[in-house]
């Protein structure tokens, strides 16, 4: 798996496929009618959401999402 | 709008905090679900440091802001937080309560949006489709 980041802009789609069962966070640089992201700009990825807090000090204003599909149902 | 994954109903919602930083995040939207939860590490960076009370080391002085809340796992201590201001689309809430909890990683789900939001916004919600419409 690769820790590689782009600086080019991802759809959401194309983030959840390049980035499965990762944590991603990244700047959102376009969102629909409703204010949602649609694509953005990935700075930082880890399969670990905590190591990937630990990259996102430095932002102000930062998008995470969850790459792909989760392994478990969800039941809340 | 239409859903992207998982086959449960999400919807981005933008959180500032006490400190003025944002972090946005795919939120599982949860009606049944009393309050939102946000991990704690996010609670912290947005300057909630009350949230970061450990409930099993803080029991003979228990914080004030201690939950116990039920779950279908059984029950648990959580910090309440009020988070300043919190975005979906183009609704925009102030003081918004959250639990600083941390889900289990593998739900793939950092922040449920709950009650605690979804009674003050306009949410319709298709479970047939999964498709949330913000607004009117």
């Amino acid at each position: 798996m690769s820790s590689s980041t782009t600086q080019e802009e991802l759809t959401l789609e194309a983030i959840h496929e390049k980035y499965p069962n990762r944590w991603v966070a990244m700047i959102v640089t376009k969102r629909d009618q409703n204010g949602q992201p649609t694509a953005g700009t990935v700075v930082a990825e880890d399969v670990d959401r905590y190591r990937l807090r630990m990259k996102l000090t430095k932002y102000g204003d930062i998008c995470i999402v969850y790459g792909g599909d989760a392994g478990y149902t969800v039941l809340m | 709008m239409q859903p992207r994954t998982r086959g449960v109903p999400i919807l981005f919602a933008r959180l500032r905090g006490r400190n003025g930083k944002v972090r946005e995040y795919e939120g599982l939207v949860d009606s049944a679900a009393s309050y939102c939860i946000m991990p704690k590490v996010d609670a912290y960076a947005l300057g909630y440091g009350e949230a970061i009370q450990d409930p099993s080391t803080d029991f003979i002085t228990r914080p004030a802001n201690l939950m116990t809340v039920a779950t279908f796992a059984g029950y648990l201590d959580a910090p309440l937080i009020r988070v300043d201001e919190v975005s979906l689309g183009g609704q925009v809430f102030r003081n918004v309560e959250f639990l600083a909890y941390d889900l289990p990683q593998e739900a793939g789900f950092d922040v449920v949006l709950g009650a605690s939001l979804l009674s003050r916004a306009k949410v319709k919600l298709d479970m047939s489709s999964l498709a949330v419409s913000l607004g009117e």
